[in-house]
């Protein structure tokens, strides 16, 4: 079977993201000028879709041209932007994808009214499908995904967590957001619950790698690639996984473990500490059990019919576990 | 068992749903309507029985205390450890209320009422720019509807969906009414006063004084409006009679408590 590359698999789905982009469009219409301006700016900021993607993908499992689909696809992304808007009023973020965000360009109570609206939008939008087991999956997931955040807060400067704190916290942030993806494409498209479950559990390994990679990325990408400062996460508190084994690293526990508790590290200090895990093995650790939950990813697709969409999925495994930024 | 009885054991229950012990170490605890709880539970109880009901009005009662949550958000720049863990717990503790209501009554099956308070929370947004961003200037009549149509948001789309419409002016004037009562209490309390306090002093007047006579005023002409279309309403039967008186001893005392205390 001849496997396409991620650019193929995106031209492939070209036409159904445009609908995407369009329905999105429509579901960010607002009558107040200011909602409606900081929504299309969220929209055109742009991003990969790779949840929408994913929706789509798995939906072919079943029967793609469902109309729960799109609708299904459409709701997720907007949930995910929903949760942008308010994760820069928490991290006091002015800039995602080089724009202004919405708490930067008007004020932190528009963002939080713009995030409320785009969120009852999808919950309005989803709320037609007619699928108990789908909203009690999509609602606990939203809950979950609130849940992890708030426990990222609670966990901030505090080095002395283990590392189930932090899958915990990795799995609610992100990954279960990727397997609802995949597995409400599955339902949405009438896949059996057995297809529908598989499909959950590839999503759920592939976004914690995802995210995982992303921790990585935040200690070696240059500033250029990140938006952002390099080892931003840390200097936040947010101790990622290469935090995380650092401070198992003799040599580097000291040093991490000072700034985190320092009332105002000067920025040689954070300069140094984020350069030396950089160097460190901590790295190449994070790296291996991103790498784990790839092949955990690739397994359960193994498990599922072999199909065309079976090899695409695998090919966004693996650029998850590649990509640079 | 009386209705407010019935009530206090939902209270009690939306309380337990609302823990989150973390949450609650950095947080007040949500402040809940109970005169909003008890619409809803009456309300409901025009089409479903009293359990459901119950389960319906905690819901719907969730999501008001989502938006409210993030209603305490604070735009200043902040510096403090603290504070900044503070605002961030408002923005996060009010998402997961928010996720609440779906996650309630998706494990009731009833994703028809999880349409409508989704859209009534699009309509609490768009009134909530409506009245803080409005597209031009506006006095005080406009922003103490725009005011009304925020307050009364939810509870006036419930009302609609369960075909009560007459119930939406009655509704909309009460808690006018009672929000109103709410600020000029706050204000003269002077201590630390919430954003619509000081957004309708620093749009509307200045002057202290003008300010509590014209919430003063406000809150008269709500209770009149209130009274004109209960009577109409009053054409209801059963449970929403009991409502009605409910709500008229209500207002009779939020007025008086205004006044007692001017």
């Amino acid at each position: 079977m001849k496997w396409m590359t991620l650019a193929q698999i995106y031209a492939e789905q070209k036409k159904n993201l445009k609908i995407i982009e369009k329905r999105l469009e429509y579901s960010l219409e607002a009558p107040h000028p200011i909602l409606n301006q900081a929504s299309l700016d969220l929209l055109r900021a742009g991003g990969k879709r790779i949840r929408p993607l994913l929706v789509l993908l798995a939906a072919q499992y079943g029967d793609p041209e469902r109309k729960e689909v799109m609708d299904s696809a459409v709701t997720l992304e907007l949930i995910h932007m929903a949760s942008l808007v308010h994760d820069d009023v928490v991290d006091d973020s002015d800039l995602r994808r080089g724009k202004p965000t919405v708490k930067a360009k008007w004020d932190n109570r528009v963002a939080m009214y713009t995030g409320d609206y785009i969120f009852a939008r999808a919950i309005e939008l989803i709320s037609k499908f007619d699928h108990p087991k789908a909203h009690q999956v999509i609602s606990k997931v939203i809950r979950d995904l609130s849940l992890g955040e708030i426990d990222q807060i609670r966990y901030l400067f505090n080095w002395k967590q283990n590392l189930r704190c932090y899958l915990l916290r990795i799995k609610r942030k992100t990954a279960i957001l990727m397997a609802l993806s995949c597995q409400l494409g599955g339902f949405a498209s009438g896949c059996s619950d057995f297809v529908s479950k598989k499909l959950y559990y590839f999503g759920y390994f592939l976004g914690m790698s995802y995210q995982i990679t992303d921790d990585v990325l935040d200690f070696v990408g240059t500033e250029k690639q990140l938006g952002k400062p390099a080892g931003s996460d840390l200097r936040n508190g947010n101790i990622t996984l290469p935090a995380f084994y650092a401070l198992q690293d003799r040599r580097l526990h000291d040093s991490v473990v000072s700034v985190l508790e320092s009332n105002h590290p000067t920025e040689r200090e954070w300069q140094s500490v984020v350069e030396s895990i950089r160097n460190s093995d901590a790295i190449q650790m994070a790296e291996n059990l991103s790498d784990l939950y790839l092949k955990k990813a690739i397994a359960k697709l193994h498990e599922l019919p072999e199909l065309r969409v079976t090899h695409s999925l695998q090919e966004i495994a693996e650029y998850v576990g590649t990509r640079k930024y | 068992m009386s209705v407010e009885q019935e009530v206090g054991i939902i209270y009690k229950q939306l309380m337990d749903d609302l823990t989150h012990p973390y949450v609650n170490s950095i947080l007040p605890k949500p402040s809940i309507d109970k005169d909003k709880l008890l619409v809803y539970y009456m309300l409901f109880q025009t089409k479903v029985n009293r359990e459901m009901a119950g389960v319906y009005a905690k819901s719907v009662m969730i999501a008001e205390v989502g938006l409210s949550t993030h209603e305490t958000m604070t735009v200043a720049k902040l510096s403090m450890k603290d504070d900044i863990k503070r605002r961030q717990l408002t923005a996060l503790s009010g998402d997961f209320y928010s996720a609440l209501y779906y996650y309630s009554l998706a494990r009731n099956n009833n994703t028809r009422i999880v349409k409508w308070v989704a859209q009534a929370i699009q309509i609490f947004n768009i009134e909530k720019c409506r009245l803080y961003y409005p597209k031009r200037e506006f006095g005080w009549p406009q922003a103490i509807e725009a005011l009304g149509s925020t307050e009364s948001a939810l509870v006036s789309q419930i009302a609609s969906k369960l075909g009560l419409k007459s119930w939406i002016p009655v509704l909309s004037d009460f808690f006018l009414a009672k929000k109103l009562v709410g600020e000029s209490r706050d204000a003269s309390a002077r201590t630390l006063q919430s954003f619509l306090n000081q957004y309708l002093r620093e749009q509307l007047t200045s002057d202290p004084h003008q300010f509590r006579q014209n919430i003063e005023k406000e809150v008269l002409s709500s209770a009149e409006r209130f009274r004109k279309s209960s009577a109409k309403a009053e054409k209801q039967t059963g449970k929403l009679a009991d409502l009605l008186a409910y709500l008229n001893d209500q207002m009779h005392n939020y007025c008086r408590c205004m006044v007692e205390e001017g």
